[in-house]
């Protein structure tokens, strides 16, 4: 029965739900170009925010998660303008350092966050179903931001920074509006499971989340929201379906990682995308959801470099003869 | 003269020692098409980037349609009209051509041209954005390509879609920097074309070529650079012709100095 099968994982449906939020908030990051893993670091704002306001000061569960999603919306504006210039791998640094700095706080700041030990009682007062709802509201609000014209702007900010300013795009306002809707989907992520699994700790909001929220994100795909959804189910499953290899569980993780990357960079979105295309006889592009980090180290991606008037390739641009450089 | 289109005062850009443009002051009339033409490294890009903003001045003014644009923001230069290609061809390859040539007018308003993106666009609005693609595709004969992906088009096509993206939203100046590189004789003839019919419609366009032969053919006015300053300008074939230019271009048989 459906309801069986319900309750008997009702444990690793929640996580996939609370995955799934913070797996959107990498990939609408990733999607336009931003290197932040910051997310992790708002998923603990709005995770202690909330379990403080509902535990201490007894606060109803929606506004003491709204108090954490508007935290995160300015501490992440915060980060953005001071992060701004960075690029990249520079920046997905950064956030990182972002996200140890906040778990450092959260193991400190004892009265509010139970040190290091973290909370414990935390009150459970969402419902899966609620969750689900929430997630699918986000889903279908997800929809509508990537397509159409902001669409074509996350893909322009990605692609070829310089182009999108050229074609009138204030690159600048769209990074940082992306950081805000990113730490605001990771603090909804945060606050959610709070009032969900009834614990919270400082380990649980540090590097090995990153880890496993990327590879949601990699796994599924970056380039489409529902690669994020897709990708947090399997790596919430994933180690139930390989509890039968005991000790070499993570080995097997980590290579269907390998093999992911290797054989389809852009996770199961590019697998389908080029499935429907060899069906529909239209070759589709590619392009990795990536393309960041590759732009990192070609020059003419940067702001004031100039762009080199290099002789043209063989055979490409045939040029009159008259045209030799001045010997001067 | 007040009303030039475009008017660089003493305009500089050094990177470090490399004098890339080294004081130019030039003035375009709205409504023709000029060209640059100077020898490999004489500071052409480094112009048309400045003047697109990609690249900070060191020195001096550009004046865009009675608006000093010297220190605005690429996009700000952008939605005040200003539009232009690149050397290489810079398409987004996840987008069909429709879509590529679209992202230049998603940010067509009614009233301020822009200049404040408002969240949502009326449906009016929307659907003169369609129009003004449909439109630009036409225009380079794109219309029947729309639904391709860029990678799967010969480099002549994916240089007409660049030059649609640039039009789409009606600029009122064009900068174009070697469009017509890499295509064949039939290809070139095509977009010389197209340049000649937009500056019949009015469209101030600023055209960095190589192609002698289409720069003599199509444009009203050369500017020619060497060495980061313009170092003559008038009427196309009177210019070409005259010694300093010829120079330039051969370089001298008997080495006397710069």
């Amino acid at each position: 029965m459906l309801s069986d099968w319900f309750s008997d994982n009702e444990t690793l449906i929640q996580a996939a739900l609370a995955g799934a939020l913070l797996a959107y908030s990498f990939q609408i990051a990733l999607r336009a170009g931003v290197f932040t893993l910051g997310g992790v670091g708002f998923w603990a704002i709005g995770g202690y925010t909330t379990a403080y306001l509902v535990t201490e000061r007894e606060w109803a569960t929606v506004p003491a998660i709204g108090v954490g999603l508007l935290l995160s919306a300015v501490i992440g504006l915060g980060l953005a303008l001071v992060l701004g210039r960075l690029r990249a791998l520079y920046l997905a640094m950064a956030t990182v350092a972002f996200v140890l700095l906040v778990q450092i706080v959260a193991i400190n700041w004892e009265d509010v966050t139970g040190g290091a030990g973290g909370l414990f009682g935390i009150p459970v007062t969402v419902s899966t179903t609620q969750v689900f709802l929430v997630v699918l509201v986000v889903s279908i609000a997800l929809v509508f931001f990537e397509r159409g014209a902001r669409g074509r702007t996350i893909e322009a900010m990605r692609l070829d920074e310089q182009l999108a300013q050229s074609v009138g795009i204030d690159v600048v306002r769209e990074r940082h509006l992306i950081f805000v809707l990113s730490s605001v989907l990771a603090a909804l992520s945060g606050g959610i499971s709070a009032v969900m699994f009834n614990t919270l700790a400082p380990e649980q909001a540090g590097f090995h989340l990153i880890t496993d929220t990327l590879m949601m994100v990699v796994i599924g795909g970056a380039a489409a929201w529902w690669g994020a959804l897709v990708g947090a189910i399997i790596v919430t499953w994933l180690p139930e379906l390989l509890r039968f290899a005991e000790d070499y569980r993570q080995i097997i993780e980590a290579a269907i990682v390998v093999l992911v990357i290797v054989y389809a960079p852009e996770g199961i979105v590019g697998l389908v995308r080029r499935v429907r295309g060899l069906l529909s006889g239209r070759r589709p592009p590619t392009a990795t959801p990536f393309a960041d980090i590759a732009a990192a180290t070609s020059p003419d991606r940067g702001h004031s470099q100039p762009e080199a008037e290099l002789p043209p390739a063989a055979g490409r641009d045939p040029r009159p003869a008259t045209q030799a450089r001045n010997p001067d | 003269m007040a009303e030039s289109m475009l008017s660089l005062d003493d305009v500089k850009v050094h990177f470090g020692g490399v004098r890339a443009v080294d004081g130019i002051s030039i003035a375009l009339e709205p409504g023709k098409l000029y060209g640059i033409v100077g020898p490999n490294g004489s500071g052409k890009t480094t112009l048309i980037n400045a003047i697109s903003r990609l690249v900070p001045l060191t020195d001096g003014t550009i004046t865009f349609d009675g608006t000093v644009v010297s220190r605005m923001r690429p996009f700000q230069v952008s939605r005040e009209g200003l539009a232009r290609t690149f050397q290489a061809v810079r398409l987004l390859p996840t987008l069909t051509v429709r879509d590529n040539v679209r992202v230049a007018v998603d940010r067509m308003r009614d009233g301020d041209g822009g200049r404040r993106g408002r969240w949502r666009r009326t449906p009016a609005e929307r659907n003169r954005a369609e129009n003004a693609t449909d439109v630009a595709l036409e225009r380079l004969h794109l219309t029947q390509l729309a639904g391709e992906y860029p990678e799967n088009l010969p480099f002549g096509t994916q240089r007409r879609v660049e030059i649609a993206r640039a039009i789409a939203n009606r600029p009122k100046l064009l900068l174009l920097d070697e469009p017509i590189a890499g295509m064949n004789r039939e290809e070139r003839t095509e977009i010389a074309e197209i340049m000649k019919s937009l500056r019949d419609d009015g469209l101030t366009q600023l055209l960095i070529e190589h192609d002698l032969r289409i720069v003599l053919s199509a444009c009203d006015h050369i500017f020619v650079m060497n060495f980061g300053k313009c170092v003559a300008d008038g009427p196309p074939r009177e210019t070409a012709a005259r010694p300093e230019v010829q120079e330039a271009y051969l370089g001298r048989k008997h080495d006397g100095g710069a």
